[in-house]
C-alpha cells in the first residue's frame, strides 16, 4: 500500500468528531455530498469542532472539490493499494482520523441535513459510551423530479428540502421508532470503530455495500451508555429504485433499546416523524 | 422551622425547589415523585430537592419527608402575602445545585425520568434552558364541564387506581395536556411549569421578581419563562418523553373560582405593568431530548398532527416556523 499525505498542515488541538469518507473514485462524484458536510451549509457548529478525513484512490477532482479540500478542517489522503482497497482504506482512515466521535462514509454519496452535525457533536457531549444515529432516506432517482432537484442548488440554502423527495430506506420502512435494524450513518467513539474493524477483519470479508451495517451490528453489539437518535436530521442517498439494501440481506442488529430523541424536528421531518410514531403505535 | 435530611457535603448538580401554599396531600405526592425512591437512573449525591412552604392552616406533613430517600431540605417560612415569589428567592439562597429547577406550583407530580433527563440535558450544552410539558390529571371534559364537581378526591381516585407510585408513567395515561401548551410539541411553548437553567442565570435574571404579589405569584411564572426564553445564550430544550402532572388543590387559576375572569384580568394588568407589553409567547424551536415511554406516544402523536396543520398554514403563509429562534454556536 503506498500513502500519500496531503500537503494540508493539521490544526495543533484535536476536534472532537472526525469524518471518514473513504472514496476510491475520481473525486469528482464527491462534491455534493461533501458540500452537505462543510460550513455554511451546516451550522450551529465551526470548523474546529470537526475534520473531514478523505482517504481516496483517485486525485483527479474538478474545481469544485478543490476548493473544499482546501477548507482547513478538510484532509485528503490518497491511498493505492493492489488489492483490498477498502480494508487498506478504514486502516489509514482510523490512523487519520483525531476525532473521539467517528462517522464513516463508505462509498455512498450520501447527503445530510444542515444540523446533523450539530446534534451529533451534542449528543457526543453527553457520555464516552453513545451511538447517534441519524434515520436513513433515499432519493429515488428513476423520478425526474428528483434528479432535477438534487441538480438543482435550491436546496443548498435549505438542506431540510431533502425530506420532501425522500422515502424511508429499506431498513427503516417500518420508522424509526421502532426496532433499529441498521444504519447507513452513525457516530460513536473511535475506539468502537477500531474494534470493530478488527472483529471483521478477523470473521469476514467487508463488502462496500454493507459496510456500514457490518459495523452497525458490531458496535451495536457492545454495551453503549445511550443510544441517541436525531429524529429531525437524516441522510440521503440517492438511487435507482432496487439499489437499495434490502433488508433481508443483512445481519439485523436489532437494538431494541428505546432510542434517546435528541433534536428539533421542523416541518419537512415532522411526516417522517409521524408515520414512525403511527407505526409504533400500530407495533404497540 | 426548617427540616434537613441527608444533605452530603458534595454539591450536587442539580437543586429542584418546589414551593407549596396549602395542598399538604399534592405536596407530599411531588415530594414522593422526586425522591430517590421512585426516580430513575439517579442517585441521591446527584441532585438535591428544597421545598419551601408558605405557612398556613394546610401544611406539610414534613416527617413524611424524612421517611423518604433523597437529598431534602425543607423550609417553613412565614409570608404576609399571597404570593411565592419571596419563598422561591429564598429557596434559590440556599440551593446548592449548579442548576436549578423551578416549580413553582408544588401541587405538580413528575414523571421518573424527569430528573435524570434534566441532568443529561444539562451535559449538553454549556448554557441550556429546559422545560418539561405540563399535563393535567383527569380529563379537559372533567375540568370544563360546568355543575360537575371536580376536587382532590377525583384526583385521589385517579391516582389510586394509576399505581402511580409503582410506574408513574401511568400517569400519562390518566391525564391530558395543559391548556397552555394543550395543542402539544410543535407549538409555541408559552410557560413552563418544571422549568431548569444554572442557577447563575436565574440570578442574572433578578430571581423572581416580588412586585408580583397576586395569590400565586399571578403570571410571575410566565414572566420568568419569557425573560429567560429571551435570552440568545440559552437553547431551549424540552423534554417531550417526560411530565409534570398537575392535581387539582384550588390553585389560583385552576380551581374554577367564581371571581377567575376577574382574576385572571388582575393578572394580565399587573404582568403589563411591570413587563410593559402584553404577553405573548416566545416562538423558539425546541430541541427534543427524552426516551418516549409507550403510555405517551398518544400525545406525540396529537402533536405530529396539530403541528402538521401548524406548519402547513405557516407555508402557506410564508411565514417562518419560528421567527424567534437563534443560532447557537
Amino acid at each position: 500500500m503506498n500513502l500519500y499525505i496531503s500537503d494540508q498542515p493539521m490544526p495543533e488541538s484535536n476536534p472532537k468528531l472526525s469524518l471518514l469518507i473513504l472514496w476510491p473514485e475520481a473525486l469528482d462524484q464527491l462534491p455534493c455530498s461533501l458540500f452537505t458536510l462543510t460550513l455554511p451549509y451546516q451550522y450551529g457548529i465551526t470548523e474546529a469542532d470537526y475534520e473531514i478525513v478523505i482517504i481516496g484512490g483517485n486525485d483527479n477532482h474538478d474545481l469544485d472539490t478543490a476548493k473544499m479540500l482546501a477548507l482547513p478542517n478538510v484532509h485528503f489522503h490518497k491511498i493505492e493499494a493492489p488489492s483490498n482497497w477498502l480494508r487498506h482504506g478504514i486502516d489509514a482512515g482510523l490512523k487519520y482520523c483525531r476525532g473521539d466521535y467517528l462517522g464513516i462514509f463508505a462509498g455512498n454519496p450520501l447527503f445530510v441535513t444542515p444540523r446533523l452535525l450539530k446534534y451529533s457533536l451534542m449528543a457526543a457531549r453527553s457520555s464516552d459510551r453513545s451511538l447517534i444515529t441519524v434515520p436513513d432516506y433515499e432519493i429515488d432517482l428513476k423520478e425526474s423530479c428528483n434528479r432535477d432537484f438534487l441538480n438543482s442548488t435550491h436546496w443548498h440554502s435549505s438542506g431540510y428540502e431533502l425530506f420532501r423527495q425522500a422515502k424511508y430506506s429499506a431498513t427503516g420502512d417500518s420508522g424509526f421508532l421502532s426496532t433499529t435494524k441498521g444504519s447507513k450513518l452513525y457516530f460513536c467513539r473511535k475506539n468502537l470503530f477500531s474494534q470493530s474493524h478488527v472483529a471483521l477483519n478477523e470473521t469476514e470479508e467487508v463488502s462496500w455495500r454493507t459496510l456500514s451495517h457490518q459495523y452497525f451490528y458490531q458496535i451495536a453489539r457492545q454495551k453503549m451508555d445511550e443510544f441517541y437518535l436525531l429524529p429531525g436530521e437524516g441522510s440521503f442517498l440517492p438511487t435507482l429504485t432496487g439499489e437499495g439494501i434490502a433488508t433481508n440481506t443483512l445481519v439485523s442488529a436489532d437494538i431494541n433499546a428505546r432510542p434517546t430523541l435528541l433534536g428539533p424536528v421542523g416541518r419537512f421531518a415532522l411526516p417522517f416523524l409521524q408515520r414512525s410514531v403511527l407505526a409504533l403505535q400500530e407495533s404497540n | 422551622m426548617a427540616i434537613q435530611v441527608s444533605v452530603n457535603n458534595t454539591r450536587p448538580i442539580l437543586t429542584v425547589l418546589i414551593i407549596g401554599f396549602k395542598m399538604p396531600e399534592q405536596l407530599l405526592n411531588t415530594v414522593y415523585s422526586l425522591s430517590v425512591n421512585y426516580q430513575r437512573n439517579v442517585n441521591e449525591s446527584d441532585y438535591e430537592v428544597i421545598i419551601v412552604e408558605n405557612r398556613s392552616d394546610q401544611v406539610l406533613a414534613a416527617d413524611e419527608i424524612l421517611k423518604l430517600k433523597g437529598n431534602f431540605r425543607y423550609i417553613l417560612r412565614d409570608e404576609p402575602g399571597e404570593s411565592p415569589a419571596a419563598a422561591i428567592n429564598d429557596g434559590v439562597r440556599v440551593a446548592r445545585g449548579e442548576y436549578l429547577c423551578l416549580m413553582i406550583d408544588g401541587a405538580r407530580i413528575a414523571s421518573p425520568g424527569v430528573v435524570c433527563t434534566i441532568i443529561q440535558a444539562t451535559k449538553l450544552c454549556a448554557a441550556p434552558l429546559i422545560s418539561v410539558p405540563s399535563y393535567v390529571l383527569g380529563t379537559l371534559a372533567q375540568h370544563e364541564k360546568s355543575g360537575v364537581a371536580y376536587d382532590f378526591s377525583t384526583d385521589r381516585a385517579l391516582l389510586d387506581n394509576a399505581d402511580w407510585r409503582r410506574d408513574g408513567y401511568q400517569l400519562f395515561n390518566i391525564s391530558y395536556l395543559c391548556e397552555s401548551n394543550g395543542k402539544g410539541f410543535f407549538f409555541t411553548i408559552m410557560e413552563s411549569t418544571c422549568l431548569t437553567v444554572r442557577k447563575q442565570t436565574f440570578l442574572e435574571i433578578g430571581g423572581a421578581d416580588e412586585r408580583f404579589d397576586l395569590r400565586g405569584g399571578g403570571m410571575l411564572n410566565l414572566y420568568l419563562y419569557r425573560t429567560l426564553a429571551q435570552r440568545p445564550d440559552l437553547s431551549l430544550f424540552l423534554l417531550i418523553g417526560e411530565g409534570v402532572f398537575h392535581q387539582y388543590h384550588g390553585g389560583a387559576t385552576s380551581s374554577g373560582a367564581a371571581d377567575k375572569p376577574e382574576f385572571v384580568a388582575r393578572m394580565q394588568a399587573q404582568y403589563r405593568l411591570i413587563a410593559d407589553e402584553m404577553y405573548q409567547g416566545v416562538q423558539r424551536e425546541p430541541v427534543f431530548l427524552g426516551k418516549l415511554h409507550p403510555a405517551m406516544i398518544k400525545f406525540l402523536e396529537k402533536s405530529c398532527e396539530s403541528g402538521a396543520v401548524r406548519f402547513g398554514r405557516y407555508e402557506r403563509n410564508g411565514r417562518e416556523e419560528w421567527p424567534h429562534e437563534f443560532v447557537h454556536f
